[in-house]
């Protein structure tokens, strides 16, 4: 298929195997299924989230905290039904939700493989916020909750460390988007059972973009949304190459983004700074 | 006579672990009276912030603007 499921639109044909800008072909490539413990308590609970990490990824910014799998072509390709399979293994585990990390590239095999088995659990998409409204439209129905990103506010940042000049806005009307599927957030027995979250990475030397995004989500979303801050950034990637980047990020600079989440009253969840350790990366295991 | 003056020192967080990040210390009459710390993890930044307060003769007073402001002022 000539693909254009993300906004690069890159319309390279991609085969089963053969990728296109997000660099993996049409199958399913799996880095890692298991339930995770260190999602969001709401999200995580007791039982973990049932995490699915697809390889790949159509946003790939320099400093990608996963560019192993994003970037580096680790994985094993399965087919839809072998995910619908991954599907029963974890619910039987006893995970809380199904979390589908960096989907955007497979959302046409992701809708296949509830065909053949959906789970009686929440179905989680958590992305880059770099999404196409009329590919999330397909997910009208399906996804119970959303995850995404909001990286930047500031389109000069977005393009020199994820080459997409129209970051915001893009990632704005996908937010728009699933809000509207999915509405405000249903929370049951301290566990999000649906709803949107917005996730925002501190980023060392940019806290006024930080501050940008969290003033658009006030604006735009306020208590309709929940937002997770975090502060785990590590230099890793192509890091090395942006001096401004190629550290963690200092306690001053992370105060300071907190101190604004809680002058404009959001909702959601503020990390403590023990995260940002690379010991947060699960271990990328599938196939092996 | 005030003096803005740059110093190094090390920082540690439990997950971050040591950092070397640099403080800004302002000086009257040779006495220090007030110290702002972990300004910039950048040097050569910090150096430039310096000479910009001893420039233009801050007041002591606006330092903590001037360093809020400086944190927000990242030209990309």
């Amino acid at each position: 298929m000539l693909c254009d499921l993300c906004p690069r639109e890159c319309h390279i044909e991609r085969t089963e195997r053969q990728g296109g800008y997000c660099g993996v072909g049409t199958l399913p490539k799996i880095a890692r299924i298991a339930p995770h413990y260190d999602e969001e308590p709401i999200l995580s609970g007791t039982g973990g989230a049932g995490t699915v990490f697809f390889s790949g990824c159509s946003l790939r910014c320099v400093y990608c905290q996963n560019h192993e799998i994003s970037a580096d072509d680790f994985g094993t390709y399965i087919t839809p039904y072998q995910l619908s399979e991954e599907y029963r293994r974890l619910e039987a585990m006893g995970v809380h939700n199904i979390e589908f990390v960096t989907p955007t590239h497979y959302i046409d095999a992701i809708l296949e493989s509830l065909c053949y088995y959906r789970p009686k659990l929440p179905l989680v998409y958590n992305s880059s916020g770099y999404e196409k409204v009329e590919s999330l439209k397909k997910l009208d129905g399906v996804i119970d909750i959303y995850l995404p990103d909001f990286k930047y506010s500031n389109n000069t940042l977005a393009h020199r460390l994820s080459a997409c000049a129209d970051y915001a806005e893009t990632a704005a009307a996908a937010i728009e988007e699933m809000l509207r599927q999915v509405g405000a957030p249903v929370m049951e027995d301290k566990l999000m059972k649906r709803g949107v979250m917005i996730r925002h990475l501190v980023l060392p030397s940019h806290v006024k973009n930080s501050i940008g995004v969290l003033e658009i989500i006030k604006e735009k979303w306020d208590s309709s949304v929940l937002v997770s801050l975090m502060s785990q950034y590590f230099p890793t990637g192509k890091a090395d190459q942006y001096p401004d980047i190629n550290r963690r990020i200092t306690l001053r600079e992370y105060q300071k983004v907190l101190d604004k989440l809680y002058e404009l009253e959001l909702d959601g969840f503020a990390q403590e700074l023990e995260s940002a350790d690379k010991k947060y990366v699960p271990k990328w295991n599938y196939g092996n | 006579m005030k003096e803005y003056r740059l110093f190094a020192q090390s920082m540690y967080d439990r997950a971050v672990g040591h950092y070397e990040t640099f403080g800004v210390s302002v000086f009257e009459d040779g006495v220090m009276i007030r110290i702002v710390r972990d300004v910039s993890p950048d040097r050569k930044r910090v150096e430039a912030l310096v000479s910009e307060f001893n420039r233009e003769h801050l007041e002591p007073v606006h330092l903590d603007q001037a360093i809020e402001d400086f944190l927000l002022d990242y030209d990309c």
